[in-house]
């Protein structure tokens, strides 16, 4: 499968969880739709990846997750089957950026998609030295336990949005 | 990086009143603040401790019945297992269930060779592990780190493992505030109820009664939709995950090769709870642990199926070890208590299989009599099937060993496990167990009757003796009987025994017409 049908897949899946999938056709393209989707909103950014290298300076950013609108990531993989976020913790990576604030942005070249989540363990798996943790995120935050009516951004945010767009000098996966 | 000093209007909806930083800190809840308000209305399902003398089954399930509500639950939870049941397995899923059946059995072939391999590895990711016997054992670990800690406020993830050791009464006991972060437990807990369900706590309380409960700690009339009672919810946790010194959670899957501690939320709560505090304490019973970090690509679709219907859920948190040196945010510690509660004496035995569980809850939706009596009439930590199987083996539940009398043995929870235990199998042969202990008085009390009336001379002693004593006796007696005796006397009165022998002078005389 494609990068682009992989991307595909995942935008179907991501936007029957209610999360909001953005189609970039290249790495500018898509940090200015970070820009556009953060406005003027108070940011926390993990730029410890390399995804987010060059966006800090055009945010407005803050310390503190919790004075935060929008945390801005970006990923180890992402799941085209599911909708899924991999993400690792370390330096410049914190757990809170994807956590705390009520909208999460994040960054999603199409060479880090892999198609199912099993594919997705097999890299955590292979993962050395292993990162003090991972987060798995699929779509809002939700719950169902007021009467098992499904309610959005319960502790985590209400709103996830992910951009995706093609790195023309990485291969897919 | 930059920063603004000036007020942040964009992130009001994070505002605490007092910082959560400098000597101002204030380490007492917001989420339970008005607490004393609320006038819990059944104490009977209250989660502190289960009455130590349960009533018996006939009395419990007829106070379940009569409760109100009960038929709401009914409606909602026979909903539930339609949309989850009538389809059957899908085919994906089915071959998952196989596969992850056959992991959990294999775990259960070398369980203390696999904890020990976790230990291992969980050590040298800088996890302390503590092992605990009993649940005292266990709530004692936690109370000694979180005294170590100088801990005040506890913000916990849901845990079914701290349920049997009523973690929360215990910590409250030594002053330290806990609060269930779990919209659901943050409802029961507010109630003063146990959990009714595995998964869905408060699935037995409707959006009114849960509205009513905000009311109350509120202590005003706040908006009643789901999503502003969930908002509501939200933004008195958000204030506590911040002020919290001590994260409390489960563990769903602990994989013995990497030491990784895996939680399946769909809120984010065990997010919060394992990333804000400054320690965080993860409690598994033993059985949670897995032979393989891998093996997640199989049990964690297959829980989710099972649980919610979901291919996965919102979150899934993987955790190694405590923050690192070069790390922004994180716990500094991070303990694993190991929790056995008389559950290493079943492995072996007849009932191992029953340790293949991953808690998904399905058995439960499932189960017909769990559905109509609700979670709470089992009088135990964990109710519907899988309750009835797991409490009498369980160390400090044995007084449940009447529970698998409470099943229509219908087998729909075999069908509905992810993993293929035989609850069927096992409810019939715990019921074999409870009467060859439970009937040998009872056999000695028939015994000793045959012996008495196998003579005519016994038999007209004890005509005669009714005749002239029971007349004395009140015939309200019975109901004076004590402990189970009582459920059985309920509706029961004496016969009349003045009249005792009256049909064989009766018949005699008949004879001689």
């Amino acid at each position: 499968m494609s990068g682009i049908d992989l991307a595909e897949q995942f935008r179907a899946a991501l936007t029957a969880l209610d999360g909001v999938a953005h189609l970039c056709t290249s790495a500018a393209e898509a940090h200015d739709r970070v820009v556009d989707l953060c406005a003027a909103a108070s940011v926390v950014i993990d730029e410890g990846h390399p995804d987010t290298a060059g966006l800090a300076e055009r945010l407005r950013l803050v310390d503190d997750p919790w004075e935060a609108a929008v945390g801005v990531t970006g990923v180890d993989v992402a799941v085209a089957e599911t909708g899924t976020l991999v993400l690792s913790w370390g330096p410049g990576r914190r757990r809170s950026t994807p956590l705390v604030p009520p909208v999460h942005v994040a960054l999603v070249p199409l060479h880090r998609l892999v198609a199912t989540y099993a594919d997705a363990i097999d890299v955590l798996a292979a993962m050395n030295p292993a990162p003090s943790g991972m987060q798995l995120v699929t779509g809002p935050s939700q719950s169902a336990d007021i009467e098992m009516k499904l309610v959005k951004g319960v502790h985590g945010p209400g709103q996830v949005h992910v951009v995706l767009y093609p790195q023309p000098d990485r291969a897919c996966t | 990086m930059t920063s603004t000093d000036g007020p942040v209007p964009d992130a009001a909806t994070t505002t605490v009143p007092d910082s959560a930083s400098g000597e101002s800190r204030n380490r007492r809840s917001a989420a339970l603040s008005g607490r004393e308000r609320i006038v819990p209305t059944r104490p009977d399902w209250a989660a502190a401790a289960i009455p130590a003398h349960r009533k018996p089954l006939p009395i419990l399930t007829r106070d379940a019945i009569g409760q109100a509500g009960t038929t709401a639950t009914h409606t909602r939870l026979s909903g539930k297992n339609r949309a989850q049941n009538d389809s059957g397995w899908p085919p994906e899923i089915a071959a998952l269930r196989e596969r992850g059946s056959q992991i959990r059995r294999e775990t259960l072939e070398d369980l203390e060779g696999y904890l020990h391999s976790l230990t291992e590895k969980a050590e040298a990711n800088g996890v302390v592990v503590h092992r605990a016997a009993t649940p005292e054992d266990a709530a004692r670990v936690v109370s000694r780190i979180a005294a170590e800690g100088d801990v005040k406020l506890v913000v916990k993830a849901k845990s079914m493992a701290t349920e049997e050791m009523h973690l929360n009464a215990h910590l409250e006991g030594q002053g330290i505030e806990v609060v269930e972060t779990d919209l659901g437990e943050y409802i029961v807990q507010l109630a003063d109820e146990r959990p009714s369900h595995i998964v869905g706590p408060a699935l037995h309380k409707s959006q009114v009664e849960v509205g009513a409960l905000f009311n109350e700690l509120a202590g005003q009339q706040i908006p009643q939709e789901a999503e502003d009672l969930a908002a509501f919810a939200r933004e008195r946790l958000r204030t506590d995950f911040r002020r919290a010194d001590m994260g409390i959670t489960g563990v769903n899957f602990a994989a013995a090769d990497t030491g990784t501690l895996t939680l399946v939320t769909n809120e984010g709560n065990a997010d919060m709870v394992t990333s804000q505090p400054r320690i965080h304490v993860a409690v598994m019973t033993l059985e949670k642990v897995i032979p393989r970090f891998r093996d997640l690509a199989v049990l964690v679709p297959l829980l989710c199926h099972a649980a919610t219907a979901q291919k996965l859920t919102v979150y899934l948190t993987m955790l190694n070890g405590p923050r690192r040196k070069d790390e922004a945010d994180g716990p500094e510690q991070l303990h694993l208590v190991i929790l056995d509660n008389g559950r290493s004496s079943i492995v072996g035995g007849p009932y191992e299989e029953v340790l293949a569980c991953i808690r998904c809850g399905n058995c439960q939706i499932a189960c017909p009599v769990y559905r109509t009596v609700g979670g709470h009439a089992y009088g135990s930590v964990y109710g519907g099937p899988i309750g009835a199987v797991l409490t009498p083996l369980l160390e400090n539940t044995r007084d449940g060993a009447d529970l698998p009398f409470l099943s229509s043995l219908c087998g729909a929870c075999y069908d509905a496990c992810p993993v293929k235990i035989p609850l069927p199998d096992m409810l019939v042969d715990l019921r074999a167990d409870y009467e060859s202990r439970a009937a040998r008085p009872r056999r000695l009390l028939w015994r000793l009757w045959a012996r008495l009336w196998d003579s005519p001379v016994g038999f007209r002693l004890t005509v005669i003796a009714l005749r002239v004593l029971g007349p004395l006796l009140p015939r309200a007696l019975v109901r004076l009987l004590p402990g189970p005796g009582k459920g059985w006397a309920t509706g029961r009165a004496l016969p009349a025994m003045g009249n005792a022998g009256r049909f064989r002078s009766w018949f005699a005389g008949r004879r001689a017409l």
